[in-house]
């Protein structure tokens, strides 16, 4: 082992000590580290850029089915962020977002946290169950929205089945043919594919909390809920908080698993913003107004994560 | 070092990757259609029906026909997912990376013919004797009145209906409506149900609507303007309601096929087309189905499919293009449809000589020869997905709850695109 | 049970066991709860499993049987018979371990830069979360123009470059966590005893951040297996497609093999397994330090 090895072993996880710039890099070295950024920028560029451009402008313009020329020739007009203002289905969508979001994001947190504290423990085979509990993640989206399109099948679902053998239930629940139970059986899909992400981060988190403050916790006397809150909790949060925050990110702009299931229906009852944008821009062909809506979608999680990135830093920098 | 030798094995196995995935793209054919060096021309020609059976033999032989008669031009006759086409297509005509043919559901067709993306085929039709010889739904491809599409299928609406379930109730075929809802109300109980029809918000729900409404002998349009508060129209959807009582809760179209085929309901509304469907999906329910004309006084049909050609690509694509529909709408290849399809292909004159390889061919055929179920208003179709989705949301209503048909209706009517609209 | 003459040792056999008793009934009951709370979660899969091999009509029923009729796999069968689903799991395969090769080629690069050039965390942190505020849908058309234009459409490549924009802005600020707990004084170690920018980066500091590596591979893997979205919109020919968008094919205009569909999402789910057998101990060590990134 080198010199510069023997020291990593022997220091391991020390932060880095912060120094200051005794002078400005030297040219050679940041050239360097602008060829190593180079093809990340470059990708964030073809994610980013192009898209967004293609979005705004096309936002501004009336036009059907898009196309470059088109987008060229087409006047601009604010027209489509107009119509927004006074289209109820605009509202009913942003409506459904923010429940669809926050019902599904928060069930998967709780879920992710009990899976994680389960995992934590030491008990035999408890690998095999890692690796298990995980595995809705790798489920493909759009095979497991046509899954549960079966599973919570009005007249023959399993869900149902379970349920009423169960005597939760007398008739079975039109999960997805009604308006007042459609959200709620997109939801549960969803929470189904969420969990594993908050169970792997707040796994983790629980690893890197020393064994000594849950026994010193215990030797004052804590009982568990104490020792959570006092111990765990703050070794969790900043990873509880990232989750959530991607989580969300992700759920509001989600289509892979409400679509399939029920294409926004019953009368709009799941037609969040994404799946309006979708609806607009593919099965009516009005992709100037789909437009407008992929633009506020895109503003509201920049909102978003203007408000939620500071608290996110302030939680991860107390860790 | 064994990082060295790490390092490398995992550059290597990235590379080996990274070459095969980029091999495998051949000479990244793209969607327009190319010609190559040595001057062979290719057509694409994508198709959700491409295997679907029936369709797959069919266009693969005309495509074989063709090739053979153009020995520069091969057609890459491919499959583009039923759940994804529309999708597909509306992204590559935006592209500007059109296809050669390209067939399209007629739902969607008024839409991309009013924006442009189709070539205009009057003068190319003039030179055939399509107008003519073809099924009446071909005029109802006039959007503003030019041709932009030649129809491949006309689709009548049936009444399959499961004998063995009916002869084990000692019921009867029905020919009246109201003969059709006393059997579904004695069909109906313990997990069996009358009839399947879709139950869930489904595109299919307005052909539906409008199939009982069209049928009965009433207009979804009337002087240009919707006419769903007339007191006929209301009853008409009065009566389709009535039947929908019958079928399984909470069903789209694709479940409710299969709840037929799984001999859970006795009768299926549904296209002409749904017959092959029914005899791969299950050979017993295939045996005692029998194919009856809609209990309506009218019969009806909705276009189903039709060819294109984009405007997009090149004039010596096109002419191939052209070439090619000229080819599939011969007779000879018309006759070769029907056979392989099992339904009246849309050249009527053939369809008599080859009525015994189409099974219930008099039902078949004067449900495809029926009323058309969309009106031909081209901004009545250009909205047609808009609506379908309106009509969808005011049926799911009325099936779930007691409101009244006749404010549903009402309310229905204010929400739609407003007539004359683009 | 201890069989001995000797009370004495008896005594304090059993004394021994007492403690260890105690401690594995503790363990037993996590056992339990892990066992029922699986068995919970994992019930869609095995209903997917179920729903392969059970004929259609006996699901369709109000009085289904939860166990499977195993008698007829012929399903499976079935579907690589008419379907290319070989092809298919090796277009997933590819494309997956591609992006995952080209993310981590990217990211670990980027990673280091943003740590090292003491670029803010916010920065980082910001651009990462902003790469996340398009919706899927709206990437669809921009995508296919711009691999249309570079001619690369129809091809793995193209998919791989796609799951790679989407995955390296988490993965780069993953990696610049890691990097930054790495101690600066180790490279200029290095720099003294006469390693270049280069060597610095790939022997000194790239081992050390093995655990990140391993998450940004899982990650990738992750996304890459189960994303529908730009297979179905890159890759044109039926011989390209990945298993997703051959699984959906299965849904025609008329017919539906949903047993078909159901086997192949069963077979979609396996190689998954695997990966996360194999890869499971980097998994969680290698978000251990990356948790508390800031």
């Amino acid at each position: 082992m080198t010199a510069t090895q023997e020291a990593a072993v022997a220091a391991p996880g020390r932060p880095a000590p912060v120094r200051p710039p005794r002078r400005l890099l030297p040219t050679k070295r940041t050239r360097f580290h602008l060829l190593l950024m180079t093809p990340a920028i470059l990708l964030g560029l073809l994610v980013l850029g192009y898209p967004l451009y293609l979005v705004i402008s096309a936002s501004l313009k009336d036009i059907g089915i898009l196309s470059p020329s088109l987008l060229a020739s087409a006047q601009t007009t604010t027209q489509n962020y107009k119509e927004l203002g006074s289209d109820p289905s605009f509202t009913q969508a942003i409506r459904n977002s923010v429940i669809y979001t926050v019902g599904s994001t928060i069930p998967a947190g709780v879920l992710g946290l009990l899976t994680a504290l389960l995992l934590n423990q030491k008990f035999r085979f408890r690998r095999v169950f890692r690796t298990l509990i995980l595995l809705p993640w790798a489920v493909p989206t759009v095979v497991a929205s046509f899954l549960f399109l079966w599973v919570l099948n009005a007249s023959y679902g399993v869900l149902n089945y379970i349920l009423k053998q169960l005597h939760l239930i007398n008739q079975y629940i039109p999960w997805l043919a009604s308006p007042h139970w459609a959200l709620v059986g997109v939801i549960i899909p969803t929470v189904w594919k969420s969990y594993p992400f908050f169970c792997l981060l707040i796994l983790a988190a629980l690893q890197t909390i020393p064994a000594q403050l849950y026994e010193a916790a215990a030797v004052d006397g804590a009982g568990a809920w104490a020792r959570f809150r006092a111990v765990t909790w703050p070794g969790i949060s900043p990873a509880v908080y990232l989750a959530a925050v991607l989580q969300a990110l992700w759920a509001f702009r989600e289509f892979e698993v409400i679509y399939p299931m029920t294409a926004g229906g019953p009368a709009g009852s799941t037609q969040t913003l994404a799946i309006y944008l979708y609806n607009e821009a593919f099965q009516f062909f009005h992709l100037g107004y789909a437009s407008a809506l992929g633009v506020v979608t895109i503003g509201i999680c920049v909102i978003f994560v203007a408000i939620a990135y500071p608290r996110m830093r302030r939680n991860l920098s107390r860790s | 070092m064994r990082l060295k030798r790490l390092t490398s094995v995992v550059v290597a196995a990235a590379a080996v990757a990274l070459g095969l995935a980029a091999c495998s793209g051949g000479t990244g054919e793209g969607s327009g259609g190319g010609t190559s060096s040595n001057g062979t021309v290719t057509l694409q020609f994508p198709s959700w029906q491409a295997t679907e059976p029936g369709y797959e033999q069919f266009y693969k032989s005309q495509v074989a026909q063709f090739e053979k008669s153009h020995p520069n031009v091969k057609i890459n006759f491919y499959e583009v997912t039923y759940d994804n086409f529309i999708q597909q297509m509306t992204t590559e005509l935006s592209a500007n990376d059109a296809p050669d043919i390209l067939p399209l559901p007629v739902a969607n067709y008024a839409a991309f013919a009013s924006d442009g993306f189709l070539t205009n085929l009057d003068s190319d039709l003039q030179g055939t004797d399509i107008l003519s010889s073809w099924t009446p739904g071909q005029k109802s491809m006039q959007v503003n009145g030019h041709y932009y599409g030649v129809l491949m299928q006309a689709a009548g609406y049936v009444l399959y209906a499961n004998k063995q379930l009916l002869a084990a109730k000692h019921l009867s075929v029905p020919t009246t409506m109201a003969q059709l809802l006393a059997d579904c109300k004695a069909l109906t109980g313990n997990g069996t149900y009358g009839i399947a029809m879709p139950t869930a918000q489904d595109p299919n729900i307005v052909s539906y609507a409008s199939a009982f409404i069209v049928g009965n002998g009433q207009q979804l349009l009337v002087n240009n303007k919707y006419n769903l508060t007339d007191p006929k129209v209301v009853s008409d959807i009065q009566q389709y309601r009535e039947l929908a009582q019958y079928a399984a809760p909470g069903l789209i179209t694709e479940q409710a096929r299969q709840i037929y085929n799984s001999g859970k309901a006795a009768f299926l509304l549904d296209g002409i087309f749904e017959l092959p469907a029914i005899a791969s999906a299950s050979k017993s329910v295939y045996a005692s189905t029998q194919m009856l004309k809609m209990p309506t006084p009218s019969q009806v049909t909705k276009l189903s499919s039709s060819l294109q050609i984009p405007a997009g690509i090149s004039q010596q694509h096109k002419q191939l293009a052209w070439e090619f529909i000229k080819q599939v709408t011969s007779p000879a290849a018309q006759t070769e449809f029907a056979q392989d399809t099992q339904t009246p292909a849309p050249r009527t004159s053939v369809n008599a000589a080859v009525a015994s390889s189409i099974p219930f061919y008099s039902v078949q055929q004067a449900s495809d020869n029926g009323l058309n179920i969309v009106p031909s208003a081209t901004w009545f179709q250009s909205n047609y997905g808009e609506i379908g989705t309106d009509f969808g949301d005011a049926m799911t209503k009325l099936f779930t709850s007691n409101a009244s048909a006749s404010s549903a209706l009402a309310g229905l009517q204010a929400q739609l695109p407003a007539p004359g609209s683009s | 049970m201890v069989l001995s003459a000797d009370p004495r040792a008896a005594q304090a056999a059993k004394a021994a066991q007492t403690a260890p008793r105690r401690r594995r009934a503790r363990r037993w009951h996590w056992l339990v709860l892990a066992i029922a709370l699986t068995a919970l979660l994992l019930f869609p899969l095995y209903w997917m499993l179920v729903s392969s091999v059970d004929s259609i009509s006996s699901l369709f029923s109000v009085n289904l049987s939860l166990l499977p009729n195993f008698g007829d796999l012929g399903s499976y069968a079935e579907i690589f018979r008419n379907y290319q689903v070989g092809l298919w799991l090796v277009n997933s395969l590819v494309i997956t371990a591609g992006s995952a090769a080209l993310s981590i080629a990217v990211a670990v690069p980027a990673g280091y830069s943003l740590s090292r050039m003491k670029i803010g965390g916010d920065v980082a942190g910001v651009i990462m979360l902003f790469t996340r505020v398009i919706p899927g849908t709206l990437l669809v058309l921009p995508f296919f123009i711009m691999f249309s234009r570079v001619n690369l459409l129809n091809t793995l490549l193209s998919v791989i470059i796609a799951n790679t924009s989407l995955i390296v802005p988490l993965a780069a600020w993953i990696m610049k966590g890691f990097f930054d707990r790495v101690p600066v004084d180790i490279e200029e170690a290095a720099a003294i005893d006469g390693c270049g920018l280069w060597r610095t980066f790939l022997l000194v500091a790239v081992p050390l951040v093995k655990p990140g590596i391993g998450a940004t591979g899982i990650y990738a893997i992750v996304l890459a297996w189960s994303d529908y979205l730009f297979p179905k919109t890159l890759l044109l020919s039926p011989s390209h497609w990945t298993l997703s968008v051959g699984a959906v094919s299965l849904i025609g205009e008329h017919t539906v093999d949903w047993n078909g569909l159901m086997a192949m999402g069963t077979i979609g789910v396996l190689p998954m397994v695997l990966a996360f057998a194999v890869l499971e101990p980097y998994l969680v060590s290698g978000l251990t330090a990356g948790a508390t990134v800031g």
